[in-house]
This record gives structure tokens, sequence and C-alpha cells, in this order.
């Protein structure tokens, strides 16, 4: 069942020239002037003429779920956050201090998509923030940047520079001190932190952690962010894609975002709104499409518009569904739906970033398993024993089978690791195990042939061609 | 059985009371069910990092116990077949990190190796992939095992949460995390300050104690790595609860004895004083009990004039004949004794009764003249009673810490910890000292004043709070006395004259006026830096008027709480060792007092005040006292002054020491009796916050040594006369003694209320409670007085031949000249006073670092090599008095307080020249 697209232009990718619409050979930084020419802040001007609340009920309204890997409901998130009273005249009683922690570590293998928007659109992501801050009262924003995107981090510093020169964030209020919907102008300032380069970081406690200059080491909860976030106090974490979408839904409004995208087809909440989905693998043309949700894994590789079919025509094996973390879809699985009901629909753990790897037939499972666990290994942070001691297990013996020396009780004990490791949230403190359970569990189950015939003794090497990460 | 009401829960079936903010693992323990866990700590925050205590609940995920809020309705199941399976995977998983038979399933191993057992992980499922690593014992009191460390992480958040040292940290990520001591490799170079708590909490016995092991008598066969692995479980045949001997926060102990050694001192979780914590010296630094040169038998002068042993009989009638034949020909006040902080109040009660009825004088001093004398004389002037009006709980209550002339984190390391915790809770601290002590780093405000000018900037910070305002006026209006003098007396003064005196700017002045105002009422807590000054009393009553006009005194959370410096010297000084007033602080003199006395103790004391120990050694000069009796104190090394201390002891015709060790005092003596330590005595001690609690023995004293109030007590009926009534079957029956001596004070107390926590005296009454915090209603003296201090220069004045000031003190590791901590192990931390000084300093002098220095003043000269720290300022200096060979004392002239007799220890003129 192809998906109709009902998209003539990039909303997020408005100003970034991305395939179907635009060839992405004409992309460039979107400076402060070219931004506000192309309809910048018009979202932002709306927004600040209205109540903080009522913002907030906005973005509620339309549904939009957390860009970031969850998908977790933005609007809903923003009314965890300590209430403010409001008295008959309308004057708000002071919030206090609260911060924002925009969550751009994107650190997800096979995950791309945030970059795209903070290598071109730097103040489409500033204005999200505004819009956000303002929405939620908070005077403070952090970016915490993947320590590994340089490039993208000094793009955000210059844009940040210019968005102070022209009087976005200071002292004087959001947009050069302009009135507000709380009658009052509104102040926020904005940094750029710079992460050390761990994946734990990207999650967003162990974020809150990494902010306040500690070991990157998620945090129990509850308390819950919203409650006791950075610095102990009330905090918002949003993905850079989720507050990107922001100044396009309360410019046009929520109807208009509820127009793109799929209801739930299993009675779930829906996944309205496009989303930037990074292709990778064994595909002609890998890259980020915006696409609606609920745009089938099939057309997303076969249509012409995007990844314009597999490598070299070959037979489709397999993809891993957004992030490795999210589990592989098998080769039965290719019609899958990128939407929010995939993990329940698929047996997946989740849509998760929407940045699928694809798999070609010749691609040796068991050294894409191996190579996942080297990652989960590599990046466990070493707080709960089962993901510190258990993932550098499974590496180990994923690594065994791989060199053919494993026997087939050991599958078996990995499934068991697996599931004591994290195959219920709940073992560890946060989702870094259960991520590496669900991608090890769902390869062996839906290749377990693969594996089968690695631990007999009678072992034929398979030609390795892996995808994204054949460092191995 | 479900619960289905608002209030409980359900686990495995029993239903358990929900409690707010309780965890499932809280709610579970005091069920009586038990969870199993490898990294929760008691009182302490949730790590939940070993995922052990996975539960299953009705309807949601499997949560982790000890970090999973329970709530009403919840039903939990603690240990089915699923949950069992996970935890045999985590241990066999914990297990292969290991090396080969670093851990094993033992039944009656630690807690780790228990529940290896009991889960029945016999091997290590996922194989052993650890490498083994070289065991650290660079330090000399605990000892690193790698391989057996399973990176729980309960040692770093022992090292935070109870001792606020932050030593430990995790490094490397994933299955390469491995605990590290700070930036360095070697235990010993760590900043661990050896409290032990790490050692409590190690599940894995990764971190263990040195003693522990070494004092086993069945030692195991060494590994085949070479590690010695107690194999053996040692178990002590003696345990009793007792009471630290070291300083005055009085922590309490349990003490593990086995075949009359010690086997092991941890401190009594839940106490009061400490609940569970101890520091160095009272968990470690045993080894002196046990050492070879502890006195083992009485020794008595020969006529060749050496020191030959003698029996018990022999040397308690010579005492007694002598002291009656000195009595009967110079009179009573030719005698004269010190009692002993470090005793018990048993035995310091029936010494200056001995003096004070058999003999007949007041001349009964101790040795809190050289301490905290100035903080009883002030504080009994301002308030009515010379003890702390707070307790040490009020440390966990307060908003405000006032810290002054007091390193509580060396000195006092319970509470130093504790104060520490409580700053990191959110407390505001400020710290009122010359030198960049550790707490300085704590502080909101480090008011780095010049030595001896504590006066000025008390009265600058009460200047400031009255001038702007900032004082409690009601507080002042219904409760004090004295106010309007005091206020024109600082009006007169000017704020930049007080500032220019103590150095301190008055931005930072105001500062801390307007901290304390803004965070107070809090506690004013003081130690030696105050009192032992030529202004040592006019210190601490300007430090009270602080707790006056900010209504600190008689509240809780708040109120004076100076330091003590001896195990016992509060108890001590309440038994009556001063010459200017009885037992309890009763007056000399007072009819009633007299008639109560002479009914108790068959003849009241005379009602002339006697000599204090400065007094006494000058008459010894002057040949007017004949007789000293010192116990327990080596004055040669701790008084100032030594070359005129000694020559006073050599005066005397008698001398009688009480000891444990030969000391330089001890070998001047005609009479040497061999004491008991405290670990190997019965009796009580009250410490600073005025708890009298139960000291128990554990181990036998070594040879015939006696504890001694029972010396005492047969010498005092060797002395005939009234001393025939002394009679007396144990310390309880001293205690009912006391109790009817100073009613008002102990009559409730008797050793069969002291079990536990003991009493905080005044307890009038046998149904009284104790008392937590004094003058709550009103002072004892009527009402708070406010005194008017004038600033008066230290005596030992700098000129160009003595330009810098030497200041003395201690350190963490040993405790006062070392008589006991420098014959144990602490020794290898710390083996030498050294003398700090500042780098301006040492760069003009030519002093270079390690490098020998003279440290010269008006009355004596030493050596001592430097260390250039910036724990001093410019021209400032510190020397610790810890070790002999330095002779510190040598250094320190006689002057002192002219109320308190307290010697200047803090304020010597010196010249230091490189040698």
């Amino acid at each position: 069942m192809p998906h109709p697209s009902n998209l003539t232009q990039g909303i997020l990718t408005k100003r970034i020239p991305c395939w179907p619409f635009a060839d992405p050979k004409g992309r460039h930084i979107v400076g402060w002037d070219e931004y506000t020419a192309t309809g910048g802040h018009v979202g932002l001007r709306k927004a600040l003429a209205l109540k903080p609340d009522e913002v907030t009920e906005e973005v509620k309204k339309s549904q939009l779920r957390g860009r970031g890997g969850a998908g977790f409901p933005c609007g809903l998130k923003w009314t965890f956050l300590p209430k403010v009273t409001i008295d008959a005249s309308g004057k708000e009683s002071n919030a206090g201090q609260r911060y924002l922690a925009v969550n751009a570590d994107e650190s997800e293998p096979c995950t791309f998509k945030d970059r795209l928007l903070m290598d071109f659109d730097p103040h489409l992501l500033l204005e999200g923030i505004a819009i956000c801050c303002y929405a939620c009262r908070i005077p403070t924003a952090y970016i915490f940047i993947r320590g590994e995107y340089h490039h993208q981090a000094k793009v955000l510093e210059k844009a940040l520079a210019e968005a102070y020169a022209k009087g976005l964030f200071g002292k004087q209020g959001l947009l050069g001190g302009s009135m507000t919907g709380k009658g009052e102008s509104f102040a926020v300032d904005c940094y750029v932190h710079r992460g050390a380069g761990a994946y734990i970081c990207g999650e967003e406690t162990g974020l809150l952690e990494a902010l306040e200059g500690k070991r990157g080491w998620p945090r129990i909860k509850p308390p819950f962010p919203a409650i006791k976030g950075l610095f102990g106090k009330p905090t918002i974490i949003n993905n850079v894609e989720t507050l990107s979408h922001l100044p396009s839904i309360i410019e046009n409004g929520a109807d208009w975002f509820c127009k793109q995208g799929v209801t739930s087809t299993i009675g779930g909440p829906p996944s309205f709104g496009t989303k930037l989905m990074g292709v990778s693998g064994h595909v002609n043309r890998p890259g980020v499409y915006e696409c609606e949700l609920g745009i089938p894994l099939r057309t997303l590789v076969e249509s012409k518009d995007y990844c314009q079919g597999m490598r070299g025509g070959k037979k489709f094996k397999g993809a891993i569904a957004g992030g490795i973390s999210m589990g592989v879809l098998g080769p039965d699985q290719f019609d899958a739906e990128m939407d929010f009901d995939i993990g329940r629909k698929y047996n997946v753990l989740g849509l998760g970033t929407a940045c699928p790897t694809v798999f070609d037939e010749d691609t040796d499972m068991v050294a894409v398993a191996r190579n996942i666990a080297r990652f989960f290994k590599h990046e466990s942070c070493g707080q709960c024993t089962p993901c510190r001691e258990g993932s550098g297990w499974l590496y180990q013996l994923m690594s065994r089978i791989e060199g053919g020396e494993a026997k087939t009780k050991d599958l078996d004990l990995a499934l068991e690791v697996a599931t004591s490791m994290g195959s219920m949230p709940g073992t560890t403190i946060c989702g870094l195990a259960d991520g590496n359970n669900w991608a090890i569990r769902t390869i062996i189950n839906k290749f377990r042939d693969e594996f089968e015939k690695r631990v007999k003794p009678t072992f034929v090497p398979v030609k390795m061609t892996v995808g994204a990460g054949a460092r191995g | 059985m479900s619960a289905t009401d608002r209030t409980t829960a359900t686990i495995n079936g029993n239903v358990v009371d929900v409690r707010r903010g309780d965890t499932i693992l809280a709610a579970a323990s005091r069920a009586g069910i038990e969870i199993p866990t490898l990294c929760a700590g008691e009182g302490m925050e949730s790590e939940g990092g070993c995922r052990m205590c996975l539960v299953e609940i009705d309807g949601q995920r499997v949560q982790a116990a000890c970090h999973t809020p329970i709530t009403p309705g919840m039903n939990v199941r603690t240990a089915t077949p699923h949950l069992k399976g996970m935890r045999h995977d985590l241990l066999a998983l914990m297990l292969s990190t290991q090396p080969k038979d670093a851990c094993f399933p033992d039944a009656k191993g630690t807690k780790f190796e228990r529940l290896l057992a009991e889960y029945g992980v016999v091997e290590p499922t996922f194989g052993n992939h650890g490498t083994h690593t070289a065991l650290d014992e660079s330090h000399p009191y605990l000892r690193f095992d790698r391989d057996k460390c399973i990176t729980c992480r309960l040692c770093l958040n022992a090292c935070e949460q109870i001792q606020g040292q932050f030593v430990y940290a995790i490094e490397g990520r994933g299955g390469r995390s491995r605990l590290v001591f700070g930036a360095t490799e070697r235990f010993a170079d760590s900043g661990c300050v050896s409290c032990g708590a790490c050692v409590m909490e190690c599940p894995t016995g990764a971190i263990t104690d040195r003693d522990r092991i070494e004092i086993a008598p069945s030692r195991a066969p060494l590994h085949a790595a070479g590690k010695a692995v107690s194999r053996e479980h040692v178990q002590p045949d003696l345990a009793a609860d007792s009471v630290c001997g070291y300083c005055g926060v009085g922590c309490r102990v349990h003490i593990e004895a086995k075949d009359g050694v010690v086997l092991r001192i941890n401190g009594v979780e839940g106490a009061a004083v400490n609940d569970g914590h101890l520091c160095v010296k009272g968990r470690y630094a045993h080894g002196y009990q046990r050492s070879s040169e502890r006195l083992t038998t009485p020794l008595l002068r020969d006529a060749s004039g050496t020191l030959r042993p003698a029996t018990w009989d022999e040397a308690i009638n010579f005492t007694a004949r002598r002291l009656v034949e000195l009595r009967d020909t110079f009179g009573p006040d030719a005698l004269g004794t010190m009692t002993s902080s470090r005793s018990t109040n048993e035995a310091a009660y029936l010494l200056q009764k001995l003096f004070r009825s058999i003999i007949g004088t007041n001349n009964t001093d101790c040795c809190a003249r050289i301490c905290h004398s100035s903080t009883a004389v002030a504080l009994g002037m301002t308030t009515g009673t010379g003890a702390a009006t707070a307790s040490y709980v009020d440390l966990d209550e307060t908003g405000l810490i006032v810290l002054s002339g007091s390193n509580p984190t060396e000195a006092h390391p319970v509470i130093g910890a504790r104060i520490k915790q409580a700053v990191l809770r959110g407390a505001a601290l400020i710290v009122i000292d010359p030198r960049s002590i550790e707490m300085a780093h704590y502080a909101a405000v480090h008011l780095q004043l010049w030595p001896g000018t504590n006066v000025p900037l008390f009265n600058a910070l009460a200047k400031v709070l009255i001038e702007e305002d900032l004082y409690d006026k009601a507080y002042v209006a219904s409760r004090c006395e004295g106010f309007e003098e005091f206020k024109s007396f600082l009006a007169a003064q000017s704020l930049d004259d007080l500032s220019r005196l103590t150095r301190v700017p008055v931005e930072l002045i105001r500062k801390a006026a307007h901290i304390i105002a803004k965070r107070g009422p809090g506690l004013f807590t003081s130690g030696l830096g105050l009192s032992e000054q030529t202004q040592g009393v006019g210190s601490v009553m300007a430090f009270s008027n602080l707790g006056l006009l900010t209504g600190a005194i008689g509240k809780h959370g708040s109120g004076m709480l100076p330091l003590r410096g001896q195990n016992n010297v509060q108890g001590n000084a309440d038994m009556g060792s001063q010459p200017y007033s009885l037992t309890g602080y009763m007056k000399l003199g007072d009819p009633a007092v007299q008639s109560r006395l002479e009914s108790i103790w068959g003849k009241a004391p005379p009602p002339e005040a006697g000599k204090t120990i400065p007094e006494m050694f000058n008459a010894a000069i002057e040949g007017k006292l004949k007789a000293m009796w010192i116990q327990g104190e080596d004055v040669v090394q701790s008084d100032p002054n030594t070359e005129h201390v000694k020559k006073a002891l050599s005066s005397l015709d008698l001398l009688i020491v009480q000891e444990i060790f030969m000391t330089e005092t001890a070998e001047i003596a005609h009479v040497v009796f061999p004491a008991a330590a405290v670990l190997e005595q019965e009796g009580t001690f009250t410490n600073g916050e005025r708890r009298i609690q139960h000291v128990r023995p554990a181990v036998p004293p070594p040879g015939i040594a006696r504890p001694d109030w029972e010396v005492i007590r047969d010498v005092g009926i060797a002395m005939k006369g009234l001393g025939s009534r002394w009679k007396y079957d144990s310390p309880s029956d001293v205690m009912d003694e006391l109790a009817k001596v100073v009613p008002h004070l102990f009559g409730g107390v008797s050793y069969e209320r002291l079990s536990g926590d003991g009493l905080q005296w005044p307890c009038p009454s046998p149904d009284h409670p104790g008392t937590r915090t004094l003058h709550t209603d009103t002072f004892v003296r009527g009402k708070g007085l406010f005194m008017s201090v004038d600033y008066s220069p230290p005596m030992d004045r700098l000129s160009r031949e003595f330009p810098l000031v030497l200041i003395t003190g201690r350190v963490l590791d040993h405790y006062n000249v070392g008589t006991m901590t420098r014959r144990t192990p602490s020794a290898r931390i710390v083996d030498r006073d050294v003398l700090e000084l500042h780098a301006e300093d040492a760069a003009r002098l030519g002093i270079a670092d390690g490098s020998r220095v003279r440290v010269k003043s008006r009355w004596g000269q030493t050596i001592a090599p430097a260390r250039i720290s910036r724990r001093v300022m410019p021209g400032t200096s510190f020397l610790t008095f810890h070790f002999p060979e330095t002779g510190c004392n040598l250094v320190v002239g006689p002057n002192c307080d002219p109320t308190s007799k307290c010697p200047d220890y803090k304020v010597v003129a010196v010249e230091l020249t490189p040698v």
C-alpha cells in the first residue's frame, strides 16, 4: 500500500534543498536575513501574541510526538512542569528558574537527521527554542550538541551570535523585547554546550548530568526532569527536530499539522506531521528525506523520489528500523509503515529516529549482530551491572559465533542474558541495555537460521558486506 | 490477601504499611522481607546500579526496589522464579568479571559471597575474564584488592555521603569502568582520611581493614597469586559497646576482641553522636593498647633514684603514707592534683574528692586549664553554664554554622564530617580562622583574620548586626541584659579600625554579618583557636555576644557548641577539677553545699579557691608545693614552657603519676601507677554535648595494671581517716554518690539508665530524659549577659627579632602529644611534626620546602622540617605538637589568659631561620 504524499515542499526542509523537491547541490547555511526573508519568525511572533498556556495548548492539540526516538507527546511533556498561578488580573506568579535542554546529541548509529537541520538551517531550531521557552516560561536554554559535531556546533554558535545581535535572545526580551501575551517581554538566554563523545549523554538524564559537568550517568527516576532536572530545577528536554516543528505548527495551526501523517490503525495515538528519515545502507540514493509519517519502508526504498531502489538490484533482506537500538525488520517486513505504530505491529522496539539502514540479501546478519554488540559494549556507561557486564559478554559471544567457535546452547544463553539485561524496561536505569537487547534479540529471532548455521561445525564463511558501521 | 485500602500495599502476600517517601526496599525491610542488594547502603541515597533488588509489580514493568517508591495498593513479588533467574545471571556476570577464585560462594563469607552461595552460582557461567591485579597495600589501615571489586560504588557513596571526602571516582565506562582513588594510583597517595566508612559498606571484601586480617590468629595459606586471603572466619570471643577514648566528640564504639586482643572497632549504628561513623583514630588507632611499651606494674623510685617495679601493696601504702606525712608537715595546700581528661568521670571524681576531703585542699585542676578553660569561664559568665548550650543533633537541623578557631575535619573528624554534610545539604557556613582549613573551602565566607584578633572581629560583626538592625530585638529585649551598654560600647568603635586590626576587609565582615542575619539563628562552634589565647575568655564572650544578638541560645538548631578536646574533658570539669568551684560547678563556701558535702564526704572542702596548674608549678618552684598527683597526662610535653614545667616537677618531694606509658612526666615521678586504658576499664565519659555515656571494657589491662578509680580508692582507704569510709565496689557506686552530691545536674543519672546513648546533663531526677538544649526558657544565670570586651593585643608581641606568628595545633592522624597514636600505624601516615609557612615568607627567609628550620621564640627553640603551604597566610606559620622529638612546646611561652590561666598556644612570636 503505497503512501500518497500530500507534500509539495519540505516543511522542516523548507530552506534546505532535498529530494524530491530540490537538488541538494543548492544547500547552504541559511543566515538571519535569509531566514527572516523566507518566512522566519512568523511562528514565534504569533506565539508571543498568545499567552504561554495557549501556545502549549496549540502544541498539545497538534499531538506532535517527540522526534528523538521515544515519540512522547511534546505538549503533554510541557504540562508536567510545575504550574504557575495566574490571578484574576491575568498576572502570573514567578515560575522561577527552569531550563530547556535541547538534545542535539545525535549519536544513535545510522542516524543523521538533526545534523541536516543544524548544518543548514540553524535559525529554525533557534526559533523553536524561543517558542518552547516562551510557552514553558523558561529563561535559559542549553543546546547540548554531540562532541563529534564540530562543524554543526560552529554553525550553531555563529547563528546564536547572530540571533543575540539581532535581539532574538538576550536580556531585552525575545525578538528585541517584543510585548507578549503575558503583558510584558520575556527574556531567554541560549547557550551551545558541546558533549565529549559519549552515546549515553543522549539519554535525557545522562545529558543533564553531563551539562552539570559530571559523568554522563543516567539518573534514577523519579524525580522526573520536569520536576527536578538540570541543577535541581524543572527542565524540559526536547529533540532538535521536535523543536524545529514548532514554528510551522504555531504559524499554520494544529489542525494544519494534523492533516499530515496518519492516525493509528491499532488504536494508539496518531503519527501526525512530517518526519526526517535518514536512509542508509544498500540503497541507490541514501540520504535524508522529509516524508509524512506512515510512508511504507518499501516506498521509501523503491520510489524514484526517494532512494531509487536497492543497490545493484539486490533483494531486500532486512533493515534497522530507526537507529540500532530499535531492533531490525525482517525480510517479510519490507512493507512496514514508518510511523509510531511500527513497534507494536512489527515486533521492534519502536520508530526510534526513523532512520532505517537497509540490508541487501548478501548481508551477514551475524556480523551485523556482532557489530551492534560491540557498539553497545563500547557505549555502556557502566552504571548498571546487567548492561556493564552483559554487553561485554554479548559482544564476546557474538564474536565467538561469528568466528564459528560457539555452540547451539550459547545462542539460548545469549537470549537469556538479553532477557535479564533488559527485555523488560526497568531492568536497568536507562534504556541503553534495552536497545542492545532488542537489537540482538530481534536479529537472532528473525534470522535464527543464519546463527544456527554458524554454530554448526560445518561452518562456511559468508561474504561480509555490512552497510553502515562496517568498521567492526 | 491483597491490599486495597489507601495506606497499605502487598509484598509477597504480606500487607505492609505505605509511608510517604518510602521505597519498596524500605517498606519490605520494615516488614522483615529481605530483598537482596549489593549497592544499597543504610541512610544513603539510592544508587540503583547493581539491579539485584528487581521486583515484579502487578500492572507494571520490573522495577528496582531500592529506588521505586511504594504506592498504596501495589502488589509486589520479590522472589519469583523469573526474578531468581535474573539475579542468578547478574551474580554470574559479576563473578565472571573477576579472575578465578577472587570471590567464591561461601555462606559465611562477604555479602557478595553469601549471595553467590544463596543463588547457587558455583561457576561463572560466562567464564572468568577478569585479569589479576596486584593488591594495593600502600595504606597502613586499608587495603584494596581490585580483583574483588564489582564496581558497586557503595564505597564511593559512603565516602561522599557519610564522610564527605570524595576520594573515589569511577574511571572508564562500560566493562572497563573501574574504581580509582582520584588521580592517584596508590591508595596511600589518595585524599583518604582513613575513616573506614567504605570498609563498612564494601560487599565483596575489595576494600578491607588491614588490622582485621593481620590480627586474626588463624592466617589462611597464601593464595596462589601471592595474596593473603582470610579463609577462616575469625569470630570474636568478646564484644562490648563502649565509647571512643580519643576526642571530645564521644563516638559510641562496638569493640570486638579475641583472646584479649582487639579484633576490630566499629561505630554503633544509630548512635546519637556518630550513627555508625568513626574516624581514623577511633576505628584504627587502637594498636597502642597492645604495645610492648605499656606500663604493666607499679614503679617506685628507690634510694638510688631509679624507678623499680613494686607490688600494688607497696606502691599504695607508700603513696598513702607519704601523702599523709606531707599533709601533716606542710599543710594541705602543699599538695595538689591534676585529674585526667582521658580517664573516667569516676576516677576524676574520686581523685578530687581525695584531695578536697581527705587532704583538705582545693588544689585540684585538670588539663582543661590548657584547652577550654576560657570557654567554660566565658560561657559561665554570659549564660550561667560553662558548657555547650546546643547538641550535635542541631548540626543536622541548622541553616547556619559559624565555625571559629576550630578545625573539625582534623581535630573532631566525625563532627567535621557532620558539618560538611550539613553544608552539602545547604546550610550556610562561615569560617573564621587565620588558616585556610579544609572547611574554609566549603564556607560561604572565610574571614581569614590575623591571629589573636577574634575580639575585634566578633565586635565588628556585632556592630554591623546592630547598626543595620539585623539582630533579634525581641529576644534581646526579653532574654538578655547589658545590651544598651554593649551597643554604646560598639558605637564608639569604628568599623574601619576593627577591620584594620583583624586585617579582614569591611565588605567581607558585612557579607558575613548579612549571612548570619539571613540564615540564622545558627550554631556558633568554636575550638581552641578561641580559648588558647591571652584574650581567650574575651574571645569566647565576644563570640557568645553574637549568639545572644541573633537569638541563637536556647533553641533547637542553634546555640553555642564549643568542640571539646579530650574524650572526658567535659566530665572532668563537671567532676570538680578546677580550684575555684566544686563538683558540678557548685560554689565554694556555699553553706548548703558545705553541709551536703560534709554529710556525704565526711568533711567539707575549704572555702578558699586553690591553685591552678600554672600556679601549682610556680608554687613548686618556690618550694610551697611539695606533692602532686598527675593522672594520665604528659604535662612535660603538652604544657607550654617545657623547661619551666620540668623544673617545677623536679622540685617536688612527691610526684605520683598514673599512666599507660612511660611518658616524659612519668620519668620524673616518684610513684608510677600503671593504668588501664580506655579499652580496658569501666566507667563513664561525658562528651562535648554534656552526654554521659557508659564505657565498658573489652580487653584486660596488661600485666597488673589497674583502672585509675580503683587505685585512687585503695590509696584513699590506705590513708585511713575519712578514707576508711570509701566503700565502692564498682564505678557504678561512685556514680550513685555523684548523683547525691550534685542532684541538680546528675540526680537522675545511674548506670542502669546509661545503656544506649546515655544521658545529657542536667538530668535532675530518675524520670528526667536529659537535656538537649540549655537555657530554653530562661538562662541559668537569669538573663543572657552581653559583655563589652575591648581588644587587647596578644602578650607575645611581634618584634624585629621575632617577626612571625606561630600557631600550634594538630593534624588528623595524631592525637595530642601522640602517646597513643605514635604507637599505631598512624605513625606511618604522619611520622613527624611539620612547620607550615607561606611561600612569600619562605622565599624571603631562604627556606626551601622540606628543609629544616629553626623555630625560635623568646622562650625556647626547636627545629622542624618546613612545608610551604597555602593554608597559612603570609607572616604566620603553623607547627604541630605530636612528636616529642620536636618539642613544640619548648617554643610556647608562659603567657596566658589572666582569668582562665589558659596558655596562649595560638599566638607565639617567633623567628624562623634555615638550619
